[in-house]
Formats: C-alpha cells, structure tokens, sequence
C-alpha cells in the first residue's frame, strides 16, 4: 500500500524533474562542455582567449551597469519603503507595483521612446528649457539608458520585498524610537535597515543576478556599437556568428558572476 | 477644528510627491499611448500632429491577431500542464520525506539563480535536433522551465501553509493518504492554486527569450511581435502590441491586488 | 512630577469604539493601575497618553497644558513596551544611548547618564561596563532585557512613564520579582507613572490607585483596598476575583429581592432584575441541619463538585438554577449544604436599564 502510493507520487515528479533536467540542466552542462571546445569538437581554451580578448570590457560593463542600476533601485526603494512602513500610502505602494506586471520587452520598447533623443521625456526638458533639442542627449542607446529601464522595472520587486522585510519588523520598536523623537529617516535608518539588513541582503543578491542576465531590455534599448550587455553578446555570438563555443565561453562566464551571488542566495534560502 | 498652519504646506509636499510617482511610473508607459495614436508625428513637436485611431485599425486587422490567439493558445496549454505536473510534486515535497528531497529543492532553485539565455540557446539546439525547433510544442517545452520551476516553489509553499493535522484527522478516521489529498488538502489549496496558475499563464503570455530562441521564425507570440515591429522602427505598431500586451498583467495586478502574496510574486519578478 | 488630566477623550476604530467619553486624573508622582480584560480600551488609553494614537475628541493635559495634539517625541513620556522593544541590533549602551543622542546629548553626558540608568536598574553589577559595551539585547534573559527597557526610558528623564503590560513575558517567578522591583523603582523616581495590565493581583499589589476600565469606559477608580473591598458594579467585583455572581429579581413594594430562592431585605427605589454578588473566600458552608446565627444571609444548595486548588478546596454548589463557589480550607464532608455569607458582604447592583 504504502509503495503503491509512493508509486502515485512519483508519476508525477517524473515530468516535471524531467523537463527540468532534459531542458535546463543538460543545456547547461552542455554550454560548459562546448566552451572547452572548438568547432571541430577538440578540447581547446581558445573560446576563453577569445572572450578574454574581444569581451572583457563588455563584462566590466555589465557588472557595472547591473551595480549602478542596484544602486538607484536600493537607494530609492529603501527611501520609499520606510516612508510606506511609518506612513502608510495605499496609492503610491499599489503604483509601484505596476512594473512588475509589465513584461520586460514592453519595458525595453517603452523606454526606447521615452528616453530616445526626441523621446518624451527630452521634449519634456526641453519645454521647461533645461536642454535643447537642437542637439538632444540621448539616455536610450547607453548605459545610463539601459540602468534606468532596470531599474524601473526591478523597483517593482525592490519594493515588494523591502517593504515585506520593513513590515515584518514589529510596530514597538519603531515606537520605541519616536517615542525619542526619530522621525521617519532615522527609524528607517536606525531602525529598519539593520533589523531587516538580512532580508536585504537577499533581496539585492536577487536583483543583481537578475540585472546581469538581462537581455530583452539592453536588446531593445541598448546600442549597436560600443559596449554591450553580455548577454547580447551571447546572442549575438549565436545568431550573426553560429559560434557556439565562444557564446558558450561567455555564457559560463556569466553563470561564475551569477554563481558568487546564487551560492549566497542558496544557503539564505535554504537554511529556512 | 482649528487651521493647522503646517497643513497646507504638508498637503503640497503630498501632491507633489504623488505627481512625482506617478510621472516615474507612467511617464514611460505615456509614451506607448501617445505613439499608439500618432499618424504623423514629426520632429521637433513635443505631441503628434495629427491624431487617430488609424494604426489602431491597422493593427487589430493585421498578423498580430493571429500572434495573440497563439500565445493565449501557448498559455493555456502551458498552465493547464505546469498545474497537472506541479499540484502533487508540491504536495509531495510538502508533506513526504521524499528520497532526495533537498537535491530536488535545489533543482528547482537552480533555474532561478542562472542566466537563462546561454541555457536556452543550448535547449534550443536540443529541441532542433528531435525536430521540436520553431513549433508550438517546442515553445510550449521551453515555457514549462521556467513555468514548472516557478510553480513548485508556490505549491510547496501553499500545501506548507495548510496544517498538517487537518489530514491526519481525515486519515485518522480511515481515509486514505489521496483521498485525504484529494478531499482536505487541495481545496483548501484552491486559492493558491488560482493565484499561481494566473501567474503561470501571464508568464508564458510575456515569455520573450525562450520563444525567440526557439520559436522563430514560425511561432511568433506577442511579445516577438512587439520586438519585431520595434526592431523595424514601426513605433506605431509596436506601441499599440504593448498596450495590449500589457492589458493582461494590470488585470491580473487588480485582480491579485486583495491577495496578493509577496512571496508568491518575488520569484515572479525574476522570470 | 506631573498630573496627567483626560477630558472627555474618544477614540473609535470605525465601529469599535475603544476609549468612549473618558475622563481621568492621575495623582503626580503616584502608580496608577489601568486593569480591564484584553479588549476594554486600556492599551488605547495608553497609547493616546504617549501621543501614538490621535484621539477623535477630548482633551489630554500635562499639569494643564494641552498636549492633545503634540507629537509623542514633545510629550515628555517614556514607554515601556509589553515586547520591551528594545532593537536587537545595537548594543545595550546604544539601546540606551539612542534617545540622549536624538536630543544631541554631547558624547561625555551621554555616557554618565547611561550608566546612571543602568545603574538605577541594577544592570551594571549584572552586565559590567564591557558587558553594556558590547552584549545585544537576544543575548539578555526575559528579566533582563525588561530593566534594560525601563532603563532606556527612565534616561530620557520624563515626566510621565507608561507601562503596557511590562510583565506579562516573564515567567511567572520572575514577574513576582520584578513587579516588587518596579514598585520601588518608582517610589525613588517619584515619575507619574501609568501602568496597563490584565492582572488584577498584580494592579492591586503595585499601584498606589487602580483605574478598573471595560468596553471603553472607566467603571471605578480608587486605591486598591477600595476596589477590592468595595466594588461598586458587578463587573469590577468578578473581575477582580472568585466572585459569585447571582441573578436577583427588586421588589419595590416589600423592599426585598429574591435571589437563590431565598428573600433579602433590600433598600431599593429599582424594580426588576439585579445582581448579587459574594466572594467565594467569604462564603462558608455548614450542614443542611446546622443551626446559623448572626447577620448573614443563607442559600440551600448541593455540593456538585469539589477541587483542591492548592490554598482551599473550592465547592461548586448548585443554588436552584445557579452555580456558586464556596472556598474553604476543609472538603465539606456534607452533600446537601447551607451556604452562609456575612449579610455585609453580599453586594446588590441594580441592572441598568
């Protein structure tokens, strides 16, 4: 009886870890066995020189860009959420909500005309006469451009979880400090960030992978020359070239710059 | 009452404060309306010249329906199969000591933490190689990943929350383990359930790289739609597909927005 | 030393209306108990007084002075908080430190003044100056952190110190301690001090005035004897211990009411139903043939049930319809029963309405 009901479980476990294994995990052990070969399938590190060679500074950028954009998304998402925690603003917290259900690809075209050279938001500047549009600075098409669109659109989960982590910190210890006269930056500053620093912790870690592997977004608001997101390169790699094993190559690359923050991340989540 | 003073001054930081989220959330999305209505539209005007409904006409009469009808088609499919799959593997890990119940965790966490494209991009030479390349079941395999990782996080988590003892009181009265499943635990994991099988259909609906990767050139769903035409310089049709793209998600929003669960969503935001 | 004044304060959370009409003065310098079931408003009080909750209407004041719509910070009060509250991310010296530095209290004095608190709650002898320095509030037991706390008020020098059920996390062998602990504390301060809790011993053995709250009114205030003594309605006298609680039906006309079916003489201008009320411990059973003298009041009942309760057996005696508690240091060895109650220590309260 009791096997037979193992049994029942276990039909079912059987497709789901095997799409997972067949479509996740072969592929990923595949792309780390083909960036260790060539294109006639010999063991060679000549995909690693090449990514050494051609794209090291896209990497630098990628890093860059996803830190900066981390940057904007905490400072703003830690601001907001203490004043939603203390405050209380029904409307402003059911706003920002609102990019997390709005799919990355209409974020990256959204963005595309919102920030392109005559975009809406430089026509806007421009109204108020903050710059001319004779000769428009453009955000699309840079990397300020695409930290933005990031940004935006992880704010959404930013705040999800940060004020899911400030909420969880119970209503005293923020009375315990105005009762001192804190008012609402110091209890966020004194009191919420380090009670939920952990939390946080977590949260950034998520939001920076996420950030690196970004690729609808930089496909769409990123620009042809100069330094790319590397998982445009990648793409690229593949589709133009049909090199596999360099796009491979960058592809474990991305997954050792993923793998610092995903152990982190593991050992939270599982320690649970 | 008396006139606070202060009141005024603090009701103008309050307006201004909400204009000010309002422009940083909407301001981007403003620009998909107004493009989605502009027939000619010239620099150096700040608005369109001239105004209509002309694209709109266009558009709805155009490939684009059958783009939508396929990635309702896709998701439906992708739901229906990511709850069959997904319902009792949560239980399972919820309730059992399954045989190597921590290595599955990790399995389905694994996903989450990795960059998709390079594994994609390899799935889909897998995919090519049993003839599934650019067809609908091919897309449908690629959306179950990320759907089927996704969705035992939520059904663990939902069985979890239901207490245990409310089984062992069926069972206890000589019910069997499926039928106390069957009878206790999941409809009182119906609410859940709903909520993670909408989130799994927005998914796939707004799924964009894995259907790229294998999908082109001939299952082509709204959101490759909208890329394409962006990529094309249509601005006009690529603003009205987002519009209609993002319709789905700001129902689900409202409609999730009375039971909204953070820990449901916070996995959402990544895929 | 401050006199805390409530006037007419309300406050309503939509249809509940937790504070109703209250009016309130606090003796400066002295304990005042605020003891009510979970429920009656006492919290909300409370909070109102420290400035965290805006009352719909009425007036708070601090020796006269309206602070009714100043921010908690202006108030002058410290609180103690039933969870103590105290950030487990800084240190004790910090914990404490924390409001002196808000006020910008230069390094050197902050340091002093610490200490001085510390000390007032014996935490120095316990802790060491290393120990405040550098242990965490999680690493402190239940006690300890709750000095620590009291500590982290009292160092702000406030004229009003509110405690909402600081107690009630301790054990119950601590708590007897602490409790004797605060109680002195308080007398060497001297601060007009408010302390809310749901344990009537513990009201009655602390404070120098009890304030009895329920459903968002105030039912009595006076010193704990009084209370104890002399309740004045039916609530304050079950709430406040083993009392019996009977139904009885005024008549005018003979001035006497019927009760347990026995008739009382009874002074009264009420007609219909009131209730009776006798304290279990003053009570006494005798045998149904005992012959009983005196100035008392006398019911027939059976024994249902008898428990050992540690400082008595207490006897559940069926009264007609009713069931009372009858405590006595000896198991009754009779089935059928006189239950014998000084007449002076049976109170009569007129139903309202």
């Amino acid at each position: 009886m009791r096997r037979l009901e193992n049994a029942f479980w276990f039909t079912f476990a059987v497709p789901t870890v095997g799409i997972v294994l067949v479509l996740f995990f072969a592929p990923f052990l595949y792309s780390a066995f083909g960036s260790f070969q060539s294109k006639s399938g010999q063991l060679t590190l000549d995909n690693y020189a090449l990514v050494a060679r051609l794209y090291t500074k896209d990497v630098l950028y990628t890093v860059g860009i996803a830190a900066f954009s981390l940057a904007i998304v905490l400072f703003i998402g830690i601001l907001l959420c203490g004043y939603l925690r203390v405050y209380g603003n029904k409307l402003v917290e059911f706003l920002f909500k609102i990019p997390l259900f709005v799919p990355f690809v209409v974020v990256g075209h959204a963005m595309r005309v919102f920030l392109a050279p005559h975009g809406i938001l430089n026509s806007m500047v421009a109204q108020i006469g903050l710059i001319n549009l004779d000769n428009p600075p453009s955000l699309a098409y840079s990397w300020l451009g695409i930290s933005l669109a990031l940004a935006w659109k992880n704010m959404a989960m930013a705040v999800l979880l940060i004020l899911g982590a400030f909420r969880s910190v119970h209503e005293t210890y923020l009375e315990a400090a105005r009762n001192f006269g804190a008012g609402a930056i110091r209890q966020t500053l004194d009191v919420l960030l380090p009670m939920s620093a952990s939390s946080l912790a977590v949260a950034s870690v998520l939001m920076f992978t996420s950030m690196l592997a970004s690729f609808s977004i930089p496909l769409m608001i990123g620009g042809g020359k100069g330094a790319q997101m590397t998982m445009i390169d990648v793409y690229y790699r593949i589709t133009y070239q049909g090199d596999y094993g360099a796009a491979n190559a960058l592809g474990v690359v991305s997954y050792l710059l993923a793998s610092g923050a995903a152990i982190y991340y593991l050992r939270t989540v599982t320690r649970k | 009452m008396k006139v606070d003073p202060g009141a005024m001054g603090r009701a103008t930081v309050k307006i201004a404060f909400l204009a000010l989220v309002l422009f940083i959330i909407f301001g981007p999305l403003s620009s998909l309306a107004i493009w989605s209505v502009a027939e000619k539209w010239y620099w150096p005007y700040a608005l369109p010249q001239q105004v209509g409904l002309f694209y709109w006409g266009r558009v709805l009469g155009s490939d684009l329906m059958r783009s939508l009808q396929l990635g309702f088609f896709i998701a439906t499919v992708v739901t229906m199969l990511t709850l069959l799959c997904t319902v009792p593997v949560g239980y399972a890990l919820a309730r059992f000591d399954v045989l190597f119940k921590s290595v599955i965790m990790m399995l389905f966490l694994l996903p989450q933490a990795f960059p998709q494209l390079p594994v994609f991009a390899n799935a889909a030479v897998l995919l090519y190689k049993f003839d599934l390349g650019a067809t609908i079941p091919g897309v449908v395999l690629i959306h179950m990943v990320g759907s089927l990782v996704y969705a035992v996080w939520i059904m663990t988590a939902v069985f979890k929350s239901i207490p245990v003892e409310m089984e062992e009181a069926a069972i206890n009265l000589g019910a069997s383990r499926i039928r106390a499943f069957l009878s206790i635990a999941l409809p009182l994991a119906v609410p859940g359930i709903v909520a993670s099988s909408l989130l799994v259909f927005l998914y796939s609906l707004d799924e964009f790289t894995g259907t790229l990767l294998i999908g082109a050139p001939f299952v082509v769903t709204l959101p490759v739609f909208m890329y394409n035409a962006s990529m094309g310089y249509e601005l006009q049709v690529a603003s009205i597909t987002a519009l209609l793209l993002m319709i789905p998600g700001m129902v689900l929003l409202v409609l999730l927005e009375r039971y909204l669960k953070a820990e449901y969503l916070s996995m959402f935001g990544r895929i | 030393m401050v006199k805390v004044a409530l006037d007419n304060v309300s406050k309503s959370y939509g249809k509940v209306r937790a504070l109703h009409e209250t009016t309130l003065e606090l003796e400066p310098g002295a304990l005042t108990a605020i003891l009510g079931p979970s429920g009656c408003g006492k919290t909300t009080l409370l909070r109102s007084i420290a400035g965290f909750i805006k009352v719909d209407s009425g007036r708070i004041c601090f020796d006269g002075r309206d602070v009714t719509e100043l921010p908690p910070q202006e108030r002058d009060t410290a609180m103690v908080f039933q969870n103590y509250a105290l950030w487990p991310h800084m240190t004790v010296f910090d914990n404490v430190a924390y409001g002196l530095k808000l006020k910008k209290v230069p390094a050197s004095e902050v340091r002093r003044r610490v200490m001085d608190a510390l000390e007032l709650v014996e935490m120095v002898d316990i802790l060491g100056v290393e120990g405040i320095e550098s242990r965490k509030p999680p690493e402190l037991s239940g006690g300890q952190q709750q000095r620590v706390a009291l500590a982290r008020a009292l160092v702000v020098q406030p004229k009003v110190l509110l405690l909402d059920e600081p107690l009630s996390n301790l054990d119950a062998k601590v708590r007897q301690r602490v409790r004797v602990e605060i109680r002195r504390l308080q007398k060497r301060v001297r601060i007009t001090t408010i302390h809310v809790t749901h344990d009537q011993e513990e009201a009655l053995s602390i404070a120098d005035s009890v304030v009895v709250m329920d459903k968002g009114k105030v039912i009595q205030v006076g010193s704990p004897q009084e209370i104890y003594r002399r309740p004045q309605s039916a609530f304050v006298a079950e709430f406040l211990g083993s009392s019996n609680v009977l139904t009885g039906q005024l008549c005018r006309a003979d001035q006497t009411i019927s009760v347990g079916g026995i008739k009382l003489s009874c002074a009264t201008a009420a007609e219909g139903k009131a209730t009776v009320v006798f304290r279990a411990d003053e009570a006494r059973l005798a045998g149904e043939e005992a012959q009983v003298q005196g100035n008392v009041v006398v019911f027939q009942g059976e024994v249902e049930e008898t428990l050992f309760v540690g400082s008595a057996f207490r006897h559940f005696v069926k009264i007609g319809t009713e069931l009372v508690m009858v405590d006595s240091p000896e198991s009754s060895p009779f089935r059928r029963v006189k239950v014998v109650v000084p007449r002076e220590k049976v109170q009569i309260y007129p139903l309202e309405g």
